[in-house]
């Protein structure tokens, strides 16, 4: 494909290369760039002409979905500045952090096996996702700092607490479909 | 306002000439085509004044099949050549037969062929078809009502299917459409085209629910609309949960009342079940209006058996199933990531949605009382046909986009019969993504990957998609052959592969073996099978086809040099142009017994010729969303 789009998803939505992006101007774009490059545009257009189309829009779908995600734009940014780092086999090497892990796990079990544990897992996953937050704006000034190192730590940190919101959903999809 | 348009006697109108498009709504039921007529949308009615089409279709020896109320009449008397709600069995293979909730009358074929794949095969007096096949019936049926009630042909039409339906079941909806020879816009999920019948009619703005209980079918979508533009936030669902199963709980009931035990296999207990199928259903669409329905049917004897149904009774019976769509609209609004109370409109779908008792359920769920302004029989339809409108370019000004999301994961086979997801599911499509392989064995030149659907984690409670096999992988150490494995769904929803092995740039080939489905090669053999009564035939329409493909890329050649003719130079228009005069030399001297291969070939040129010419539009318009200009900015 004869496409250029190897430029960064920062630039190709018109961003500088930082952590805090404006989230409304980043769907605004992504609107424009879907009502003039998707394949519905092409309906009438021919077969190579939406086959391109169709690779384009996939593309942006990326880029979006990318910079959307405050877990994904913090990876997407590390890897910019070239540090290395592999998100399914790494984890923190924070030894404080570590005991916290567990100490969540046990958390997840107990509210699964609670009386109502539904409500449980709601009440658990909104501290989550508080906890999410604090790490996400760590990470932001970390990055700012140019503290590179820690900044990965913090990433490994999101990512567990992606798996365990992940977790969470799914017991909580359990206790769902023991009540259908 | 808008002015008219009077172009000058004997010139061209070919820019703003109305293109005849079509919505069809291929329902498990009934099925519906509607259009966009003078600004009007409405479904279109055969010659008997019906707009509503039972998705029934039946095979006779000798004649053609018939379909519809005409095949409906038959259901009681030929029940085995009688096929109705062959939806369920779209996309679904030998071994899924026995998980089909319900009770399915016909009789499959034994013993599969090792070549008709794992396609469910039913026979009947004309052989044995396949739920494709007889969905193409259907297809056929409406494009002829429409082309006769528009008066010429269409050019594409819009299909709607379930948003949960996965890669296999949209794959048959398509391969049922080419049998039919209809050209695919886009294939619509149901709520999102019940979206557009509303979001035109109304300017919402927001979260809306789409709550659609049809026959066979229960879906819930989560969609947010900003700005013309629909964004499907979350689907669920459940493939085999409709208002079948509110007349099957009526028809248990009633048997065990009667105590009647119904033995499967024989014959004449066929033509009973459709009897007490058939007045369940009449009893179910009756206590809608009234409290309390007689039922009265002829069971294995002579005698009617009678005795009264109350709403009241009739509620308890469909409980559970209702308890079920709700515990799914909860589940599925936790994945959109919103509350209830943040759902604007709920919007009612599906002839089961008349039930009083389902919307009473769905406004206590969401707080609100749904919207039922729009026939639920039909708004599905409509909102196709506004879009197939739309996308046959009879709109310019208008611009409304849909996004649509993948309904579910799609994973890989991995060691221990485990699945690794590759594309999660509700991510907006198009997408693609790239996996990495490497061999694991000295001098390895193929090997085979497996491609799921779902969300479980083991290969066994997923579906099977397909398999590939890798081939041509230069022979190497273990290890050191990196294949890249690209999987691209479009915006239809379908999955396609290519494969690269990276340090030599060889393309491996990728063979696709659909786990169920029809290969390509299956297709083409039915089509010819269609034509085999005159091999003229085969030619004239070959012929025809080409002719047809070669205006559509002359047509859109032409709008786009006309747009953006200034991207090229001198010599790469003239370039173009060669190839073009080429192609236009051959569309119009096609002679006697000609099948369209030297249109064929010549449109392949001018493919080749301007792909630099696509490439660089797709770029300025990348450029043009970069730099913050939208054309419309210019336009005013």
């Amino acid at each position: 494909m004869n496409i250029d789009l190897t430029r960064n998803f920062f630039e190709l939505f018109g961003f500088a290369e930082s952590f805090s992006i404006d989230q409304e101007q980043l769907a605004e774009k992504y609107r424009s760039f879907q009502s003039e490059l998707h394949p519905d545009r092409f309906a009438n257009a021919s077969d190579q002409e939406r086959r391109i189309s169709v690779q384009t829009t996939a593309y942006i779908n990326e880029a979006y979905t990318t910079l959307k995600s405050d877990l994904k734009r913090s990876h997407y940014l590390l890897k910019l500045s070239d540090v290395e780092f592999n998100a399914d086999t790494e984890t923190s090497s924070d030894s404080e952090f570590l005991m916290q892990t567990m100490e969540l796990h046990e958390q997840v079990e107990s509210a699964s096996g609670a009386e109502n544990p539904l409500d449980a897992l709601d009440v658990l996953s909104k501290q989550l996702k508080q906890q999410q937050q604090q790490l996400v704006s760590q990470f932001s000034t970390q990055f700012i700092d140019g503290e590179l190192g820690a900044a990965k730590e913090t990433a490994l940190k999101l990512q567990f607490y992606e798996r365990l919101t992940n977790q969470v959903r799914k017991k909580q999809e359990q206790h769902e479909e023991e009540l259908l | 306002m808008a002015l008219l348009q009077i172009s000058e006697p004997g010139q061209s109108t070919a820019p703003h000439e109305h293109k005849f498009a079509a919505g069809i709504d291929l329902g498990t039921t009934n099925s519906l085509v509607a259009t966009v007529r003078s600004g009007i949308t409405e479904t279109l009615a055969d010659e008997n004044g019906e707009h509503i089409l039972p998705s029934v279709v039946r095979y006779t020896a000798n004649d053609k099949a018939m379909v519809g109320a005409e095949a409906l009449s038959h259901a009681t008397t030929d029940p085995l050549n009688t096929l109705a709600s062959v939806k369920r069995l779209m996309g679904r293979s030998v071994s899924d037969l026995s998980t089909l909730e319900g009770y399915l009358p016909y009789k499959f074929v034994e013993h599969q062929d090792d070549h008709n794949g794992n396609v469910p095969r039913i026979a009947t007096v004309a052989g044995a078809v396949t739920a494709v096949e007889v969905s193409a019936e259907i297809l056929k049926n409406l494009r002829e009502r429409a082309e006769v009630s528009l008066g010429g042909d269409l050019v594409g039409v819009v299909i709607t299917v379930p948003a949960y339906f996965d890669d296999a079941q949209r794959q048959a909806t398509k391969d049922a459409a080419t049998l039919a020879g209809l050209n695919v816009f886009r294939l619509l999920n149901e709520p999102t085209a019940a979206a557009v019948a509303y979001g035109l009619d109304q300017k919402a703005e927001g979260i809306t629910a789409i709550y659609d209980l049809g026959g066979g079918t229960f879906d819930i979508s989560i969609l947010r609309l900003t700005k013309g533009v629909f964004e499907v936030l979350s689907t669920g669902g459940d493939t085999a949960l409709g208002g079948d199963d509110f007349d099957r709980e009526v028809a248990a009931w009633l048997l065990n009342l009667a105590g009647v035990e119904v033995d499967q296999e024989a014959t004449d207990n066929h033509q009973m079940m459709r009897r007490v199928m058939k007045e369940a259903r009449r009893v179910k669409e009756a206590l809608s209006s009234d409290d309390e329905v007689l039922v009265c049917v002829q069971l294995n004897d002579v005698n009617n058996y009678e005795v009264t149904l109350s709403r009241k009774q009739f509620e308890t019976l469909i409980g559970t199933h209702i308890n079920k769509t709700i515990a799914w609209c909860r589940k599925t609004i936790r994945e959109a990531e919103i509350e209830p109370a943040e759902v604007q409109h709920v919007v009612m779908v599906g002839g089961s949605t008349r039930t009083p008792y389902v919307r009473e359920k769905v406004a206590e769920f969401f707080d609100k009382p749904p919207l039922t302004d729009i026939d639920p029989d039909k708004v599905v339809a409509i909102g196709a046909a506004q879009q197939a409108d739309k996308l046959a370019g009879n709109n310019p000004d208008e611009e409304m986009l849909l996004l649509d999301v993948l309904p579910l994961s799609l994973g890989i086979e991995t060691m221990g019969e485990l699945v690794e997801k590759i594309i999660d599911r509700n991510t907006v499509i198009p997408v693609t993504m790239a996996q990495k392989f490497t061999t694991f064995k000295d001098g390895q030149t193929a090997m085979r990957v497996h491609v799921l659907q779902g969300e479980r984690e083991k290969v066994a409670d997923c579906r099977s998609l397909a398999t590939f096999d890798l081939t041509d992988i230069p022979p190497r150490v273990a290890g050191a052959a990196h294949i890249k494995v690209t999987f691209q769904v479009d915006a239809d929803g379908l999955l396609s592969v290519s494969a690269e092995e990276e340090s030599s740039g060889a393309r491996a080939s990728v063979e696709v073996k659909p786990s169920y489905g029809l290969t390509d090669a299956e297709i083409e053999g039915m089509l010819k099978e269609s034509f085999t009564h005159a091999e003229d035939d085969k030619h004239v329409r070959q012929l025809a086809e080409q002719q047809v493909e070669a205006d559509r890329v002359l047509e859109a050649l032409r709008s786009a040099l006309d747009k953006d003719g200034d991207l090229l130079t001198k010599d790469e228009i003239a370039k173009i142009e060669q190839a073009k005069s080429v192609l236009l030399k051959a569309r119009h001297s096609s002679s006697e017994g000609d099948d369209g291969e030297s249109i064929m070939q010549a449109i392949k040129d001018l493919e080749i010729e301007s792909e630099e010419f696509i490439a660089r539009r797709m770029n300025s318009s990348v450029q043009k969303v970069m730099k913050g200009h939208r054309v419309e900015e210019f336009d005013q």
